[in-house]
């Protein structure tokens, strides 16, 4: 059974239960966190890099979570945002194209010993990993997590009615691709 | 792993086709349990001094930058009166010997004088007219009186 998250956000308020206070935070999220990260990065030693990296930063500013939003639309914007700007990273340290990284993605996705798909599950990571990547990071909450479009527009910033065109286009992306296969 | 295409929103969801499409991707074993308690590991260890030491050098840089727009606005303002006072010698002050010599290379303070000079000279002259004009309406007898 899971913590309210009023009574996690007041408990780690207290310094005498901070720590129990974060770790039923941990239980809460981290899942949830992990795969969202992992569909975007593939990899399952990055998407473990980035999800410590992820709740460290949560650590340090959870005492400045105003409770304006939701606590696990926050955690989603954190991690969206080290999501990209991993991915960012990752195309300007190599120099090379959206494509050539999209297609590392692809590799790293085959070549995985964490990855136990068949034919039609490859084929759909495949198409979904040919979406820019924001449009990915929709789809995949759309699609995967099934979250409403307000929840993703507060953690994406963007509109709702940009966010329903953009998933639109992803999805048609996306089907003409498994079609083609 | 999530399920999807569980609940029917009124928001469009694709459907394709019956194929199964549950996540393809693993975690090695108990993975969850030991992420969490190294993050846990981590977090406890985080030391309070870097936080500390972050508010700090945050801090210094702030005040560093205060102080600097200061200095920048009081050599601003030094540098604009100096110049005022260059530029803004009172009428009344202005003797030939209180001028530098220097100073009368300014097209403006040359201006100026000169425009002080004909003043002078003109009240000069009316003085004169004046003068002239008592001693032509003055008649012999009262000449006489007031030798």
């Amino acid at each position: 059974m899971h913590q309210e998250d009023s009574i996690l956000l007041a408990n780690f308020k207290n310094p005498k239960t901070k720590n129990q206070a974060f770790e039923s935070l941990l239980k809460k999220y981290q899942q949830r966190i992990y795969w969202h990260v992992r569909r975007m990065v593939v990899d399952h030693d990055d998407t473990n890099d980035l999800v410590q990296d992820i709740f460290i930063k949560v650590w340090k500013n959870l005492d400045n979570f105003r409770e304006d939003a939701k606590l696990y639309t926050w955690l989603y914007r954190i991690a969206s945002n080290e999501c990209i700007t991993f991915l960012n990273r990752k195309k300007l340290k190599a120099t090379v194209s959206f494509d050539d990284v999209s297609h590392e993605l692809a590799d790293k996705m085959v070549d995985s010993e964490y990855l136990d798909g068949n034919k039609i599950q490859m084929a759909l990571q495949k198409a979904i990993l040919t979406l820019p990547d924001k449009q990915r990071l929709v789809f995949n909450m759309k699609y995967f997590e099934e979250m409403k479009y307000e929840e993703i527009s507060q953690i994406v910033g963007t509109s709702v009615g940009a966010l329903k065109a953009s998933y639109h286009f992803a999805v048609k992306k996306i089907e003409n691709l498994l079609k083609e296969d | 792993m999530q399920s999807k295409l569980t609940s029917k929103e009124e928001e469009y969801l694709p459907d394709f086709g019956s194929a199964d499409f549950s996540n393809p991707f693993k975690v090695p074993e108990n993975y969850f349990q030991l992420a969490s308690q190294k993050i846990m590991m981590e977090v406890e260890n985080l030391p309070l001094q870097t936080v500390k030491q972050e508010f700090t050098i945050y801090n210094y840089t702030k005040i560093a930058a205060i102080l600097a727009l200061f200095i920048m606005a009081g050599a601003s303002i030094f540098l604009l009166n100096k110049t005022n006072s260059f530029n803004s010698y009172s009428i009344s002050a202005i003797s030939i010997d209180d001028i530098p010599m220097e100073d009368f290379e300014s097209p403006m303070l040359e201006e100026t004088y000169a425009s002080l000079y004909l003043t002078a000279q003109k009240q000069e002259d009316i003085l004169l007219d004046e003068e002239l004009l008592l001693l032509e309406n003055i008649d012999e007898k009262t000449l006489t009186e007031q030798l």
